[in-house]
């Protein structure tokens, strides 16, 4: 990472750089999702991932900064927890139990 | 909808006398950014996401205050992350969005008085190792031209509730003045 100091520029954070970052991180969790209930999971500290997706994690972890990845990951879990709260399925809360009548 | 204005009851104290570095190197002040209308926002290069998103809104809404009333807003960048957020940093960064915006960061110290006197939140959150990221508070201050606070946008606001906002206060600005 260059520091102030040195006078480098962080090319991860201009356009360009973060343009191949989203995209890798895009096609990491396109894969997560299309790869529904992989039989065996991978997983580095707080992320667990259908081993499918080894590659494209891989990439992700390339073209991003390890501070954005576990920002994108968090990202991730948040919206995954939403919606699970949201669809009928998966949501807690109040059930119908059929009433006698 | 017609909003009337009664008289002032007085102004935030949001803002106030400041210096900085900005992405050519040059030492300003806060009277460098007299006579025209600023919108700031506060942040840091090494932002993931919203960061780039609020900058590219901000700097979209300008062109479009631009084009329909040919008012020319100067847009500003502060960062919080003054120890990475070097001249060259700035430079390189700001320069992407619009030839118009001015990125500013200077001594940590001289950061933390400006973002105290903006009521800006920022925190470093997040330390891996050397990296972290920065925890601060969305918003887009308009200034005045006499550098005087005059309305914050959250980060709910679009590129089209952003540009008729300002133009908003801009045309009653005058209205409220000497009540």
């Amino acid at each position: 990472m260059g520091s102030a100091a040195s006078g480098d520029v962080d090319a991860k954070v201009l356009a360009a750089g973060r343009s191949a970052c989203y995209k890798a991180r895009d096609a990491f969790f396109q894969c997560v999702e299309s790869s529904k209930g992989a039989a065996t999971e991978s997983g580095t500290v707080g992320l667990l991932y259908p081993s499918d997706c080894k590659h494209s994690r891989a990439q992700f972890e390339k073209m991003c900064r390890s501070t954005w990845v576990r920002h994108f990951d968090r990202q991730h879990c948040a919206k995954k927890r939403a919606q699970r709260m949201l669809e009928p399925e998966t949501r807690s809360g109040p059930i119908n139990i059929p009433q006698a009548t | 909808m017609d909003v009337k204005y009664g008289p002032s009851v007085g102004k935030a104290a949001i803002g106030g006398p400041f210096k900085l570095v900005n992405h050519e190197g040059k030492t300003v002040t806060e009277k460098d950014f007299l006579g025209n209308w600023t919108l700031m926002y506060f942040g840091f290069t090494s932002c993931p996401d919203i960061c780039p998103d609020e900058l590219q809104k901000m700097v979209q809404a300008i062109d479009a205050v631009d084009k329909k009333s040919g008012l020319k807003i100067a847009p500003l960048f502060v960062s919080v992350d003054p120890e990475r957020d070097s001249v060259e940093q700035m430079k390189e960064y700001v320069q992407e969005f619009h030839p118009r915006l001015v990125g500013l960061t200077g001594a940590p110290e001289d950061i933390k008085q400006v973002a105290k006197s903006f009521r800006v939140y920022y925190m470093k959150t997040g330390d891996e190792g050397d990296d972290y990221l920065v925890d601060h508070s969305i918003i887009m201050y308009l200034m005045d031209p006499k550098m005087e606070f005059v309305k914050f946008f959250g980060k709910n606001y679009t590129v089209d509730e952003l540009s008729q906002g300002i133009m908003d206060e801009v045309k009653n600005h005058g209205k409220t003045k000497r009540s």
